[in-house]
């Protein structure tokens, strides 16, 4: 996921308040460095897939089907963060 | 647990009436293993109706113009749902070959898409049953607006409780039902009665490999069986097959149609993505379940953890000939 554009403070900030509240965190603890499987946040598989589906009604976007079918792709918060940037500045779902 | 020490054998566990034959798959199956046969109907009876008491318009968003819920049939991944439900419709009235006046079974009958495809398309008497009164509401209705309810009829009924005539039915069909069935042996023997000689019978659903493959108690597979669904139990090919062939049916036909089932998820998931705002808007949280279920479905079959067949059987001498079925 690495060579993504820029994103914005605010998109990165909500991205890592769906996450916390995923999780059941306190947002401060979700750092863009933290892995997202059992070596940081613990999330399973299942949880991958709802998180997504999360972060796709807040933006209104569709992760493409190469990662929605396999989210293991996303290591970490910042994989999710830099995703969720470039499916935003493509357009939402039509 | 292991996987070894996850296969025990029923039999040790039916203590209280439970007629259920194999092995435990999975949690939910190891739960209903637990219960009394009354206590999984009406376990069933609860659980599964409550996915589909949820408005029809909201499944009239996601599925095609008939509302099946089971898999279609693709000659191109391009196609439309509308375009391969109507082939997979087709096709199971091509295998059924429904002659005037026979009458017709549909167990877990939804909002009617095969029963009134085949009404519409034979002439046959048809006898529909669902866990669901707003899908026998919406089915009924559609049979008006169709002409076709001088055939059509339709309970809110548990299969097992079904009141039927010995050898009453010259075809029964489960599309995308028998997965929420438990008592699998029992329904069989049901169906091996409950048809005439000549009679057919025909599931297209879902099944687990033989050989184990993916986590069957992971809690993506516990979210799909329990949380969304109420209830599955999904078994290997063989042990349907064995099941149907000790209750005195002979096995015609089966082919898988897995990856038909992820393209058809694929459509439905992108029709949730579309029409989220007026699915939460009828019932707030149901387009996550939905798409999140569907998305552990999908990849379940791209992956082929979870296999899909259509199966067809016959009581007796078969009324159709399936080796003159041409493969092109």
């Amino acid at each position: 996921m690495s060579g993504s554009m820029p994103v914005s403070e605010d998109l990165s900030r909500e991205v890592r308040r769906i996450i916390a509240q995923t999780v059941g965190v306190p947002v401060g603890q979700v750092t863009m460095e933290l892995r997202l499987d059992a070596g940081g946040l613990g999330i399973d598989s299942l949880g991958l897939i709802k998180l997504n589906v999360s972060i796709e009604e807040r933006f209104n976007i569709a992760i493409p089907d190469s990662v929605a079918d396999d989210p293991s792709q996303l290591k970490s918060v910042r994989d999710v963060v830099e995703l969720v940037g470039a499916c935003v500045a493509r357009g939402g779902v039509s | 647990m292991s996987a070894a020490e996850r296969m025990v054998p029923v039999e040790g566990r039916l203590s209280r009436g439970n007629v259920a034959e194999g092995v435990a798959h999975t949690q939910a199956e190891r739960a209903a293993m637990e219960r009394s046969r009354e206590e999984q109907i009406e376990h069933e009876r609860a659980q599964v109706a409550e996915h589909y008491q949820h408005e029809p318009a909201i499944f009239s968003m996601v599925l095609d113009r008939r509302l099946a819920y089971a898999t279609g049939v693709f000659h191109d991944p391009s196609e439309d749902l509308d375009t391969a439900q109507n082939r997979k419709f087709a096709r199971i009235a091509a295998k059924l070959a429904i002659k005037p006046g026979e009458k017709v079974l549909d167990v877990g009958c939804g909002w009617g898409s095969n029963l009134l495809y085949l009404a519409q398309h034979t002439e046959g008497v048809f006898h529909g049953i669902t866990l669901s009164e707003r899908q026998r509401g919406e089915a009924m209705s559609r049979a008006r607006a169709w002409g076709v309810d001088d055939r059509v009829t339709i309970d809110v009924c548990h299969v097992e409780e079904l009141a039927f005539a010995e050898e009453s039915f010259d075809a029964i069909l489960f599309s995308g039902s028998i997965v929420h069935m438990h008592n699998r042996a029992g329904i069989h023997g049901l169906v091996s009665r409950a048809l005439k000689p000549g009679g057919r019978m025909l599931i297209s659903d879902c099944y687990f490999p033989a050989t184990e493959r993916g986590d069957r108690e992971s809690e993506a597979t516990q979210y799909i069986f329990v949380e969304a669904l109420g209830y599955c139990r999904l078994i290997g090919l063989w042990e349907e097959l064995s099941m149907i062939e000790k209750a005195g049916l002979d096995i015609l036909h089966v082919e898988d149609l897995t990856r038909h089932y992820a393209l058809t998820l694929g459509k439905w998931i992108d029709n949730v993505r579309r029409n989220r705002q007026r699915i939460e808007a009828l019932s707030p949280g149901f387009s996550r379940v939905l798409q999140s279920y569907m998305t552990v479905a999908k990849m379940s079959f791209a992956r082929r953890t979870a296999l899909e067949y259509m199966i067809l059987a016959t009581k007796g001498q078969p009324a159709v000939d399936v080796g003159r079925w041409e493969i092109p």
